[in-house]
């Protein structure tokens, strides 16, 4: 196995007024590179690790390390700078601005600390073409298909080439189809990437080679739970 | 459907809340600014209650007034409360203070049981008057007042057959208890702003101190009940010829004569007495001297009668009179050694105003000598000139007419003492009225055979003569103040216009939030839609919802409309009294203001509400399921750029079409291109919403929602553009002094008196007369105007003026000078033009005429004249913001002629380079008449601050109403950042702080503010370019910037308050919210 990217360990999530813990000690890690899915009715705290993991929430107690480097210290601020260093995100709800262009939705992370240099612009634009869309760069969301927006936000994802992507039901609102083909896409992404999608449906898991269930709080061996 | 509405409403509490706070402060800016109106309304009823008490009608006569006899008839001929009082313009002062214009009332105990006061006048002497007067005159009972009032004529003052240099009555009296408030302690038949002052004393001892002797007569005779129809009635039925100043007396000779002391009969009395059977009209004329060769006889009357004439006199002279035959008495006959045959010169006053005399003279044939005996040894037929009648020796003569005493020599003494003012000749009446006919009358007496029965030469007397006709004035006064009440401008549509911002941006507000509640339950709608409901079944439940909403705000808004009114009212106490002239408002508030406000509010709020829904619904099913929750973007839409374009080009259109002149007019048009520019400016703004291109986090975000960013947008640029228009819009140039063309008319100074000058202070005998220095230079650079006392119709004034102050002007005064720029082509000399015997041409000035008057030219204002006649004062042109405010400008010679009574001058105009000079010399000589002068400045500054503090009024609440609008903003803000969650979430997944993304909204909503104060403040400056461009203005700019600058920080510190919390409330679980 090689270095670890990302490591959880003995993470637990309560959220407040909750009677349990939605995460009941959790320890996980992601290689570099790595492709992970992980499984889970919903409810049972996928979202929630998701979270954790993407430095958008924090543990009640346990630890999180990003690259060896433990984060449950740092504020707000320097949390932002590792997603945006490091991290990629993919939502089932694509979040595209509707003001924006495609083009301009891929750009959006290099707005969070100033603005798109022209190698961004390259990289943006190859990425778009790469995913199909190199004739739709300056479309608005609304001139866009579902399935086409959703390639937006992985493209999203990609621009700042994260060392880990995270994706929480990126195929919820899309066909069978579109799903295969995004399903495709993350899994076919750069050796380098590590990947880590939440979903419920097992077909989107069974595209990874390594799959968890997340059951009562605790992740468990996909096949073992099965 | 009412069950689901409720549950919809209650589930949806917190946005509805809002509405219903929208909806409350609509009603409560609505119904609290037209309460100021009602508020106004009471006001002036109070100010009728407290000037007329229980008067309903008052008679007047001008001049001598009526008998005490004929009101105390009156009281019993009508059945009900009557008062007769002695009623002039006097000055009141005492070693501490003046007060210029007080009225000198006369009472007796019929006042006193009117007013229900059984000790209301105070014993001989002594005088009462109220707290305010005796605070301002700085005495206390006890202490002691002069009063000043001129003694009442018969005939005008103007004319020099009365006496002048004793018309000025001064009296000290002692200050009895004051007034304790109770009517009649602000009695006063007329709506003249500020609070009347009357000065109460006995009657009688009035009487004794004003000299006046013979019957007891009164100058106003009060009723208390009765109308004006039925009090007309009444006069018709009780006057007598003694209240017309007609004496009927028996001549030693026995005939009837009629005469007046007014010295000439009226015209109407004329006519009147001709028609009576066997009449003899006469005018009896004083002479200067007649001359025959070298000789001359100084001093005498000669008498002018009609050739078969009834006359026992007509016997004794020639029948046939020629026009230019005298006939003498052989006592002047032997005194000039002329006989029949030979030509006698006759020299002879003529009478102008300003008690002008200039002598004529002309030449007669001798046709007959008489001698004095019989018919010609009557004295009675002398006139009864003050000074002259009834003076044992002549040499104790002092009329108002020059005489030279040292001319009187024995022989005019002996005739004198024998015969009185018996005339020393006789001529031709067509003649004599020739020569001395004047516009107060051209018969001294008329007179009928002794076998007339005198009973029946009264009552036919009185049978032609109508009680105007005598003079007699019945005024409906009650109704007079009553149609005043109704205020000149509405104060309440005044303040609701004033609030025209503040209620624009409450509703937009409103409209704002019952977007959102209408928004927010798309979705809800949709699947209502989805299983079948109709669009007309959800509008309605849609509409019944809001019918709620906007009841329960009304209903809350209400009492808040009382403090809005409370909060405007203290305004209008304190810092914006000008506006009010310092009538203190009561807070009040009718059921048709709360009806007319709360349903104006509920129907506004109502409509707003339809609106949105409506809008969300004409669409089909599938957006409001999918759509409302994923907004688009603005694209670009069609009507921006011809917007664009036809608000730049017609705003550049208006502009150069507009003549340089300054003009309201050119002022308008300004104002349109301004209002054409901010079209423009908002074309540009939906126009740039529209365009792709630019930081796509920036300010662009402001697309998302093209129809609210624009209704931000608008609100503010349309306040800016209304505060910043009409605030910068009210600076105006210093009135100069030195311009014909102002407002000033080129003069710099303007007084008033409250009793009037007889003289002309151009003339060196007038000058005498008032004790001004005989060197005083530059005195012809005074215009006298003579004065009509009526309501000022100033913008001084709150009620509606009926009858405005005229004042009598020579026009060549002001046409050569050139002064005043008369509006419309009219030249000065229209006020001459012959309008007809009921009609005097004016000139107004333009706010008096329009504002005050609400009328125009060609209109015209009907005042009751000296004679009882209407006349309907013609307005023919207009004269901007001018010294004139409040009055009407009429030719001093038609006002004379319906008013002789209001012949001398009681306003003056100065210029010239000695104006100062010339001012305080006039003010110092006419003090006790009291007189005052100010720099035609200060009083165009007066007048002035009346309009300022309306734009100041307009300005503050204007501002208010911005600041409410930035505070919208922030409302849009908010909803804005609610409907955008996901998105804001994602920016933090992907890297942005929580203050980067705090920057952007704050960013984007302050560009929105920036966009709409910028054309607004553009639009406006473009609006006042001609006032702006008038030299010598000075804007308001600081405050204008003030306010722009204030709404800015506000709509900045709402945006970042709103973005703070925004911000916050964000959770990042929005990212995974589940839909559906
Ligand atoms: N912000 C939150 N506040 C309170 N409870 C939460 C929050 N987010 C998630 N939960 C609860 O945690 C549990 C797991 O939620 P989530 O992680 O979204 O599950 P999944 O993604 O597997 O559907 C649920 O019971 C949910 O109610
Ligand atoms: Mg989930």
């Amino acid at each position: 196995m090689s270095d670890p990217l990302i490591s959880l360990t003995a993470v637990r999530r309560r959220f407040p007024g909750a009677e349990v813990d939605t995460l009941a000690g959790v320890d996980l890690t992601v290689a570099t590179g790595e492709r992970l899915a992980v499984v889970g009715p919903s409810g049972s705290g996928k979202s929630t690790l998701l979270f954790v993991m993407g430095l958008l929430d924090t543990p009640t107690s346990g630890s999180v390390a990003l690259g060896g480097r433990d984060v449950g210290t740092l504020d707000d601020a320097a949390r932002a700078a590792l997603r945006r260093e490091h991290l990629g995100f993919v939502f089932q709800d694509h979040h595209l601005l509707p003001q924006a262009t495609a083009l301009e939705n891929v750009l959006v992370p290099w707005f969070a600390d100033g603005r798109p240099n022209a190698a961004a612009r390259d990289r943006a634009r190859d990425l778009l073409t790469r995913l199909g869309l190199g004739d739709r760069l300056d479309h608005r969301p609304e001139a866009l298909s579902t399935g086409q927006r959703q390639r937006v936000a992985v493209a999203r994802a990609l621009v700042r080439r994260p060392r880990l992507v995270l994706a929480d039901e990126p195929t919820g609102s899309l066909d069978r189809a579109r799903a295969r083909e995004l399903v495709d896409l993350l899994t076919r992404l750069q050796d380098d990437v590590a990947v880590v999608v939440v979903t419920h449906d097992p077909e989107v898991a069974a595209a990874f080679p390594r799959t968890l269930r997340l059951v009562d709080g605790r992740l468990a061996d996909a096949a073992v739970a099965g | 459907m009412i069950r689901l509405a409720w549950a919809g409403l209650r589930h949806h509490r917190r946005v509805v809340s809002g509405v219903v706070l929208g909806v409350a402060l609509t009603t409560a800016l609505l119904v609290g600014g037209l309460a100021m109106g009602d508020s106004l309304t009471a006001a002036l009823r109070q100010r009728t209650a407290s000037r007329l008490g229980p008067v309903t009608v008052a008679i007047e006569r001008p001049g001598n007034g009526l008998t005490l006899a004929t009101a105390t008839a009156l009281g019993q001929v009508l059945q009900a409360p009557v008062a007769g009082v002695l009623s002039l313009p006097a000055v009141a002062a005492s070693p501490q203070g003046q007060a210029r214009q007080v009225r000198l009332l006369g009472a007796d105990a019929a006042l006193a049981t009117m007013a229900g006061q059984p000790d209301l006048v105070p014993p001989p002497g002594s005088v009462r008057l109220d707290a305010s007067l005796a605070r301002r005159l700085g005495v206390v009972p006890g202490d002691r007042v002069t009063l000043r009032a001129e003694r009442p004529g018969a005939l005008s003052r103007d004319v020099a057959l009365t006496r002048d240099a004793d018309a000025v009555v001064g009296q000290s009296a002692e200050v009895g208890p004051l007034l304790d408030g109770r009517w009649p302690t602000d009695l006063a038949l007329d709506v003249t702003p500020g609070d009347p002052d009357v000065v109460l004393v006995d009657a009688t001892w009035l009487r004794t101190r004003l000299g006046q002797t013979g019957d007891p007569r009164v100058d106003q005779v009060l009723v208390a009940g009765p109308d004006a129809t039925t009090v007309q009635r009444a006069v018709a039925q009780a006057w007598t010829l003694a209240d017309a100043d007609l004496d009927l007396m028996v001549s030693e000779g026995g005939e009837h004569v009629l005469s007046t002391p007014r010295i000439l009969l009226a015209d109407a009395v004329a006519e009147a007495a001709a028609a009576v059977p066997d009449a003899t009209p006469a005018l009896v004329w004083f002479f200067d001297q007649v001359r025959h060769d070298d000789r001359s006889s100084p001093y005498g009357f000669v008498a002018a009668i009609p050739n078969g004439s009834t006359a026992a006199v007509a016997e004794v002279l020639p029948a046939g009179l020629g026009d230019d035959e005298i006939v003498l008495t052989d006592w002047l006959a032997d005194d000039l050694r002329a006989a029949p045959g030979d030509t006698v010169v006759l020299r002879y006053p003529e009478l102008g105003a300003a008690r002008d005399v200039t002598y004529g003279e002309h030449a007669f044939t001798v046709a007959a000598v008489v001698p004095v005996d019989g018919a010609t040894a009557d004295p009675s037929w002398m006139p009864p000139i003050e000074g002259m009648a009834g003076e044992k020796s002549c040499r104790a003569w002092d009329p108002g007419l020059p005489v030279d005493l040292d001319r009187i020599r024995d022989t005019d003494e002996a005739w004198w003492l024998a015969h009185g003012g018996t005339p020393k000749a006789w001529i031709r009446l067509s003649t004599g009225q020739a020569l001395w006919s004047t516009p107060h009358g051209r018969l001294t007496s008329v007179r009928w055979p002794a076998r007339t029965d005198a009973d029946a030469i009264a009552s036919a007397l009185r049978a032609h003569l109508s009680p105007g006709d005598a003079g007699l004035r019945v005024l409906p006064v009650k109704e007079h103040l009553v149609a005043s009440e109704r205020p000149a401008n509405d104060f309440g549509q005044l303040f609701a216009g004033f609030q025209a911002v503040l209620l624009f941006s409450a509703l937009l507000l409103t409209a704002l939030q019952a977007a959102f509640v209408v928004e927010g339950r798309a979705r809800e709608l949709g699947v209502l839609r989805a299983v079948g409901w109709t669009r007309g079944r959800v509008t309605s439940l849609l509409l019944l919802e809001g019918a709620c909403v906007a009841t329960a705000g009304v209903v809350l808004g209400l009492p808040a409309a009382w403090g809005v009114a409370a909060v405007w009212r203290a305004g209008l106490d304190g810092v914006w009294s000008t506006a009010t002239t310092g009538v203190s408002l009561p807070l009040a508030l009718s059921a048709s203001t709360v009806a007319i406000g709360a349903v104006a509010a509920w129907a506004m709020a109502l409509g707003a509400m339809a609106w949105t829904a409506w809008r969300l619904l004409r669409a089909d099913v599938r957006p409001l399921l999918v759509d409302a929750v994923e907004p688009q973007a603005a694209r670009a839409a069609r009507w921006p750029v011809p917007v664009m374009v036809i608000g730049a080009l017609g705003a550049a259109a208006v502009v150069a079409t507009t003549p340089a002149e300054r003009t309201p007019e050119a002022a308008l048009r300004f104002f349109a291109a301004g209002g054409l520019v901010l079209l423009a400016g908002l074309g540009q703004a939906r126009w740039w919403l529209g365009r792709a291109g630019g930081d796509p986090l920036g300010p662009r975000a402001a697309s998302r929602r093209p129809r609210r960013s624009l209704s931000v947008v608008t609100l503010l640029a349309l306040g800016a553009f209304l505060v910043a228009g009409v605030g910068l819009g009210g600076g105006r140039a210093e009135p100069d002094p030195a311009d014909r063309a102002s407002g000033s008319g080129g003069f710099a100074w303007v007084g008033d008196t409250t009793l009037p000058v007889n003289v002309s202070v151009a003339s060196a005998a007038g000058r005498q007369a008032l004790g001004l220095p005989d060197d005083l230079p530059g005195v012809d650079g005074v215009v006298p105007l003579s004065r009509v006392d009526g309501d000022d119709a100033s913008c001084l004034q709150l009620g509606a003026a009926q009858a405005p102050t005229l004042l009598g002007v020579d026009p060549t005064a002001l046409s050569t000078r050139g002064a005043f720029a008369l509006l419309g082509g009219a030249t000065w000399d229209d006020l001459t033009r012959d309008l007809g015997p009921h009609a005097i041409a004016a000139v107004g000035d333009t706010a008096t005429v329009t504002w005050g008057l609400h009328l125009g030219v060609g209109d015209a204002v009907t005042w009751t004249d000296d004679h009882g006649e209407l006349v309907d004062v013609v307005i023919v042109g207009t004269v901007a913001s001018s010294v004139f405010q409040g009055s009407l400008l009429v030719d001093r010679d038609a006002l004379v002629r319906h008013f002789p009574h209001a012949a001398g001058a009681r306003t003056f105009l100065v210029d010239g380079p000695d104006a100062d000079a010339v001012a305080s010399g006039l003010a110092s000589a006419l003090g006790d008449r009291g007189a005052a002068f100010e720099p035609t400045s200060e009083r165009l500054h007066r007048y002035a601050a009346v309009e300022d503090t309306y734009i100041a009024i307009f300005r503050a609440l204007g501002g208010m109403g911005l600041v409410l609008g930035a505070l919208g903003v922030g409302l849009v803000l908010v909803r804005g950042v609610q409907e955008r969650r996901g998105e804001l979430a994602l920016l933090r997944a992907v890297g942005f702080t929580r203050p980067a993304v705090g920057r952007l909204l704050v960013r984007e909503h302050l560009f929105l503010v920036a966009l709409g104060l910028v054309y607004g403040t553009v639009a406006a400056v473009v609006a006042v370019v001609p006032i702006l461009a008038t030299p010598g203005v000075q804007p308001p700019v600081g405050e204008v910037a003030a306010i722009l600058a204030l709404t800015g920080a506000v709509a900045a510190a709402a945006v970042v308050v709103a973005t703070r919390r925004a911000v916050a409330g964000v959770p990042l679980a929005e990212l995974v919210r589940d839909r559906a």
